[in-house]
Parts: C-alpha cells; structure tokens; sequence
C-alpha cells in the first residue's frame, strides 16, 4: 500500500515539474536566449508559399531565440477565422495575414493596431513596396493613400504577370506577348481543342481580378476619388470599360475548353503545367508550379513578363497583396513582440533569403537580386511591372463590392446577362453599396 | 381532503422541479441562440471602435431580402433540390429497404454497402465527384471518350450543373433515408405479409396495401428529416460548382455564407436566415397536414 502510494506521489511530483513543459498552451515568458519576447503565433494560408515562410521563421527563431507558432488555415477559411479573433476579447493570434480585398474594413473598424502606436517611430524604408500604399488607410478619405496611417506590413507581394511557353512560342516564331492583339494571335495559332487550348481566363473564384487588368490598361476604372469634388466617380459604366469587358470576355470564352465558365486560378495553373495552354496571366506565387517536376510537364519551358496592354507601355496588373497585421485585442508585450518580427521580416537579406525559398517578396531591391538567377525567371517580369502595378477597389466596403462584381460576371460569362446590363447593373449597385456605406458619390 | 389537496400539489409541483433543469438548458442551448439571430436580422452591423456596432433598422434587411434576386434564386433553387432529390432518395429507398429487409441473405452485407456513402464526409464527396465530373481528365468523361463520345463540361454547363449536382445529392443522402425505413421495415410484423398471401394476394398487392401504409409514418419521419438536411446543403456545393454557372446551383447555405463573410452583411444574413428558418417551418406544416389529411382518407375509406 505504502508503495502505491509512493509511486502516485512520484507521479504527481512529476506532473508537477515537468507539466509546464509539455503543456501545449502559450508560453508567455521568454526563453533565457531569447531577445526578450514572448512566443508569437501567426495566422496564414496555406498557400504554396507556406514553405518558405516556414524556413525564414525557423532562421528568426535561430537568430533572436525568440519563438514563433505558424498556424495555417485553408484560404476559403481564413477571414471567417480572422474575423472571429480580432472581435473575440482577446485575438488568439498575435499576427494575422489579410488579404487587399477586404484588409480595409478591418483598418476602418480599428480592429487591428496602428503600427505607429506600438512603435511611434515605425516607418517603411525606401525599398519596400507600398503597392498603392496597400497597408496605409486614411479615415477621413475612406482609402489606402500616403497620408493614412500604416497598419500592416506588405507580407506577400502577389501581383498579375503574364506567363507564356518559351519552346512553343519560339517554335512557331512568336515574340512574348506585349499587347492583347498578340495575346488572340497566338491564341488562334495554337488553338486545337480538345488536345491545345489557345487561352484561358480566370472565370469564377474572383473573376473581376482578370477584368481589372484589362479594364485599367483600358484606362478605365471601377470606380475613383475625385479630389477636384470631394466625391467617388463609379467608372464601370463607361465606354471604355465596355471595350474591356468585351475583351475579357474573349479572352475567357473565346479558345478556351468548354468548361470555361468553372475555370478559376487553379485551374488555370492546372492547364499551363500540362501544357494544354500555350499562355495565361496570373499570379505570380504561380510561378513555382510550373518548375515542379511531380507536378509539372512543362518544366523549364516556361518564361515571365508584363500583363499586356491595348499597346506597349499601357499595362496594368493587378496586385492581390497579402499584408500582415496586428490584433488591437492584444496586450502591448505580444504587439511588440508582433512588430518586432515584421520589422525583422522586412529587411534585405531576409527578404531575398524568403524570395530564394520561394516567397513572393515586397521589396523591389530584392526582385532586382533574384531576377540575376536564372532559377527564378520569373523575378524579372515582377520587377518590370511594378511600376505599372494597380491596385484593387480600396474602400472599406470591397469585399461587399467583389461579391457583388462576382455575381454579375458569372452571370455575362454564361449569357445570363449581356455585357451592357452588367456594367449598368454593377453602377448602380457599386453606386447603392457606396451610399449605404456613407461615401459620398457624384 | 386537505392533505390529498397538499399531496396532489406536492405532485404537480415536482413534476415542474423535475423539468426545471432540463427546460433552462434547452433555453439556454436553443432559445438563446435563435433569439439573437432573430435581433440581429433587425439590425445592420459594421466593424468600429474595435468591436461590431450594432444599429437597429427595423425590417429594412427583410425588406432587401425579398428584392435580392440572388437571394430568391438561391431559395428556388434550395427548394427544387430539395423537392427533386428527397423524392427520388425516397422511391430508392423504400425499394431497397423492402428488399433488403425481405431477403433471406446477406441481409448485413446489402445494409453495410448502401449506408456507406452516408459514412463519407461532405468533403470526401465533394472531391470524389469532382474528380468524376471533371471536363477535362474526369472518369466519366473519360469513359465516354473510351466509346467514342465527347463528353460535357457536367459542372460549368448551363443546363447539367444542377443536375449533377442533383445526382450527387441521391448518391449521399438515399442511404440515410434507407436506415430509416429499413428501420420500419424490420419492425413490421410477418404475419401480415404472410396471411395475406395464403388469402391468394399478390406480391405487389401485399406491398401496396399492406406494408406502404404501415410504413407511411417511418417514410414521413424519413422525408421530414431529409427535406431540412437538404435545406442545409453547402459542402457539395462549395466545392462542385461554388454556386455557377452564373447562379444556377447557388443555394441559401452558400449565399448566406457569402453574406456574413464576403460581403461583411451581419444583420442582412441573420434576417436570410430567419427567413430559411420560417420557409423549412411552413415546410413541415405542410408534410403534417398531409399526413393528417391521408390518415382521415385512409380512416373514411375503411
């Protein structure tokens, strides 16, 4: 009896010491080498990307001692999960990754912390790409501009380029494409259904992303700050944007597979890594698709360059940036030890080592530096855009204006509506949306 | 006499202690809930100050609901899938119940392979169709390429989309329906069928007028629960089509999802919501009536 008891005592005096260090909660204090921060966790999306992150936050983890949780979540779970923490009275996560669509309505509401309150003299160096100033919003213009405050760090610098077959195109004595008149004669050439599609478009999944390439190089726009009135101008209904609605719909329909309308990013990159397509604009954390041998029949046959324009020198990709911010519902210790590592992850050397693991960079001295590596072809064609880089609709209410944008292109695509009742429509709601909203409209 | 009085009382009164527990649970659990969705749907909401801001606007969000016509196809659809696959998993079924129930071996061997698609997770189905369906290196397309025919795009098509989504509806659910009818089928006494069949009545006789009105109150329990799971329907859906080509498979699950968190419309997807909630309600109004109505036929007949 009295060893029974012994060995439940041992047992209890065990759990009691070593309890600690198996417990699978948050350690709040610090370890003995580390620079003084508590462990952080990150909330991200697990994207083709996740890898390089993860090694970067391991070299993090090595340099400062400091420790780091990455919980990733699928994409299509992702604000559901983020919205339940920054509301929640505490966040779970002392870092989360949004995305440009709908980052503002979380800047607007205050749900996530100004980087200049945790630290008043936290600024962006000269190489870091603002994209549009994608992380900065102004609240008493109710969008992303230079005066805003800054509440994010550009984290994944996605952005439109235009990727294309070197063999075949070399082959049949085609120039990478530079404008859309390239984009449909190549297009014509190589079409040969059902073995060789000439061209496919992202028709579902955020079909408006593909549209807004064609429409901005179109100079037309959704919808812009009148700085002359004080009011939003909605552009969707005009001329031009007609003109590039058209085009976007050839560039979906027209020498695409007859499912085009269930064709989204994924099925794009699906069909350009079976060489079923000759060319197709996306984005560029695409890119590591193509070289992947188990995945990939076109390995090393696959070159980068602009999104094409109506002519040379008139594109517009658009950027799907990804920024990472920080919960308001956080004590200051874990917001500092937040900032600490975006201020980490910004650096030069960082930046190239993420870009070199296969990360989608945001400082444009780094894609000058992978660009010289043969490896990452594609790193040229995101520098030559930036410059040419547009921005998605940045006003607190885009992720209701998507939505909606969505709904009306899925409709043109498959004939339910016609081009013009789908830009009258999108006025008129973009218009409604905007009102309720509290912009003021002309 | 005082003392029965105090003794009845006693009795009463421990019956409400007893339930006492039981009822704030359920308020609690349930009512809760359903009383803040109900709110909410009178309210428009927004992100500010840090938290969720609550403003009261009356039945404006009803009022948008009815004049949303994404929203009123994403209904008549929900209905039709409903109406169109739970009659169909039940004629299944009933069959396959009757006959499984009926048949002297592998009677385990039978239920064990028809309950199998009902083990499978809405994810796993979604994915397994998906790579049925698919245009360009889908099974089914591949089969009718192998006789020579050039098969569809089954999800991106205007007119096969909802059907295949349709046919992958039967293939889940017709399992769950079967259990339960089966269920009835087991408890029915033999020797009904048996009398009946020494008195000269056919086997189609036996089933149409024997066993189908025994069966009728497990077959209602069946339709019932079905038809609300099929209001439910989301997973399928997301993955398969996520609501194309153009709006021919949306559905209320996935319109209200795109609500609440795409379109940040609280309150608006809370009154969608309570309006789902109201239509499956008068739904199963409607099955009860029926019964009732078929049980008083039935009644006057005899």
């Amino acid at each position: 009896m009295r060893s029974v008891k012994s060995v439940i005592g041992l047992l209890l005096l065990l759990a009691v010491v070593a309890g600690p260090a198996f417990a699978g909660g948050r350690s709040e204090v610090a370890s003995s080498e580390s620079d003084g921060h508590p462990e952080i966790s990150i909330l991200i999306n697990e994207s083709p990307w996740l890898g390089a992150f993860r090694e970067i936050v391991s070299v993090y983890e090595r340099e400062t001692g400091n420790s780091v949780e990455i919980v990733g979540s699928p994409y299509g779970a992702l604000l559901t999960r983020i919205t339940n923490s920054l509301t929640a009275p505490e966040s779970e996560f002392d870092i989360v990754i949004l995305d440009e669509v709908w980052a503002n309505q979380f800047y607007e509401g205050g749900l996530v912390a100004a980087l200049t309150d945790i630290d008043p003299d936290f600024a962006f160096d000269s190489g870091v790409l603002e994209y549009n100033w994608v992380t900065r919003w102004d609240h008493d213009l109710g969008t992303n501009a230079e005066s805003g405050t800054i509440y994010g760090v550009p984290i994944n610098g996605n952005m439109q380029i235009m990727y294309y077959r070197t063999d075949l195109l070399s082959e049949a004595g085609f120039d990478p494409p530079q404008t859309w008149d390239d984009v449909f004669e190549i297009a014509e050439h190589f079409y040969d259904p059902p073995n060789m599609y000439g061209m496919v478009g992202r028709a579902t999944g955020r079909p408006d992303f593909g549209l807004q390439a064609v429409l901005h190089s179109f100079d037309g726009y959704l919808m812009r700050y009148d700085v002359d009135s004080g009011n939003w101008d909605i552009g969707i209904n005009r001329p031009e944007a007609l003109e590039a609605l058209n085009l976007w719909l050839r560039l979906v329909r027209e020498y695409s597979p007859q499912d085009y309308p269930s064709i989204g990013q994924a099925q794009m990159i699906s069909l350009m890594q079976s060489g079923r397509i000759p060319m197709a604009y996306t984005v560029t954390a695409a890119a590591p698709n193509f070289d992947n041998p188990a995945a990939s029949a076109v390995v090393g046959n696959v070159g980068a360059t602009v999104v094409p324009g109506p002519e040379p020198g008139r594109n517009a990709p658009t950027t799907g940036i990804q920024p990472f911010a920080i919960p308001n519902n956080l004590p200051n210790e874990r917001k500092e030890a937040a900032l600490a590592f975006l201020q980490w992850v910004l650096q030069p050397d960082v930046q190239v080592q993420f870009g070199r693991a296969g990360g989608i960079v945001t400082r444009q001295d780094a894609w000058e530096t992978l660009a010289e590596d043969p490896d990452f072809w594609w790193a040229q064609a995101v520098a030559d855009s930036t410059p040419y880089a547009r921005g998605q609709i940045r006003v607190a209410p885009g992720g209701r204006i998507f939505d909606m944008l969505e709904g009306l292109l899925r409709q043109v695509v498959v004939g339910d509506l016609t081009p013009e009742q789908t830009l009258q429509q999108a006025e008129t709601q973009i218009r409604a949306i905007m009102e309720d909203e509290g912009y003021p409209v002309q | 006499m005082q003392i029965r009085n105090l003794t009845s009382w006693a009795d009463n009164g421990f019956k409400y202690i007893a339930l006492a527990p039981l009822i704030i649970v359920l308020v609690v659990l349930v009512a809760a809930p359903v009383v803040q969705l109900v709110s909410t749907s009178f309210a428009r909401t927004r992100f500010a100050s840090g938290g969720i801001e609550f403003t009261p606007v009356g039945l404006a969000n009803y009022r948008a609901a009815f004049a949303d016509q994404v929203a009123m196809r994403a209904l008549l659809n929900t209905t039709l899938l409903a109406i169109i696959s739970v009659s169909v998993e039940t004629a299944i079924a009933v069959v396959l119940a009757l006959a499984v129930g009926y048949s002297r071996r592998g009677n385990i061997l039978y239920r064990t392979i028809f309950i199998f698609p009902m083990l499978l997770p809405p994810i796993a189905i979604g994915v397994m169709w998906l790579m049925i369906y698919d245009f360009n290196y889908g099974v089914l397309n591949q089969v009718l390429a192998f006789v020579g025919v050039r098969g569809p795009a089954w999800l991106a098509s205007n007119y096969l989309a909802f059907p295949s989504i349709i046919v992958v509806d039967i293939w889940h659910w017709t399992s769950f329906v079967f259990l339960i009818v089966l269920a009835g089928v087991e408890t029915l006494p033999h020797e009904l069928s048996e009398s009946a069949r020494i008195d000269g009545a056919t086997e189609p006789q036996i089933i149409r007028r024997i066993l189908l009105p025994l069966l009728k109150p497990i077959i209602l329990v069946a339709v019932v629960t079905r038809t609300i799971f099929a209001f439910k329907v989301y997973e399928q859906i997301y993955l398969l089509t996520d609501g194309g080509p153009g709006n021919r498979t949306e559905v209320v699950s996935s319109y209200i999802m795109r609500v609440f968190f795409n379109q940040n419309r609280m309150g608006y997807a809370a009154s969608l919501s309570v309006l789902t909630l109201l239509f499956i309600a008068a739904l199963i109004c409607v099955f009860y009536l029926i019964q009732a109505r078929l049980g008083r036929d039935g009644r006057a007949t005899k």
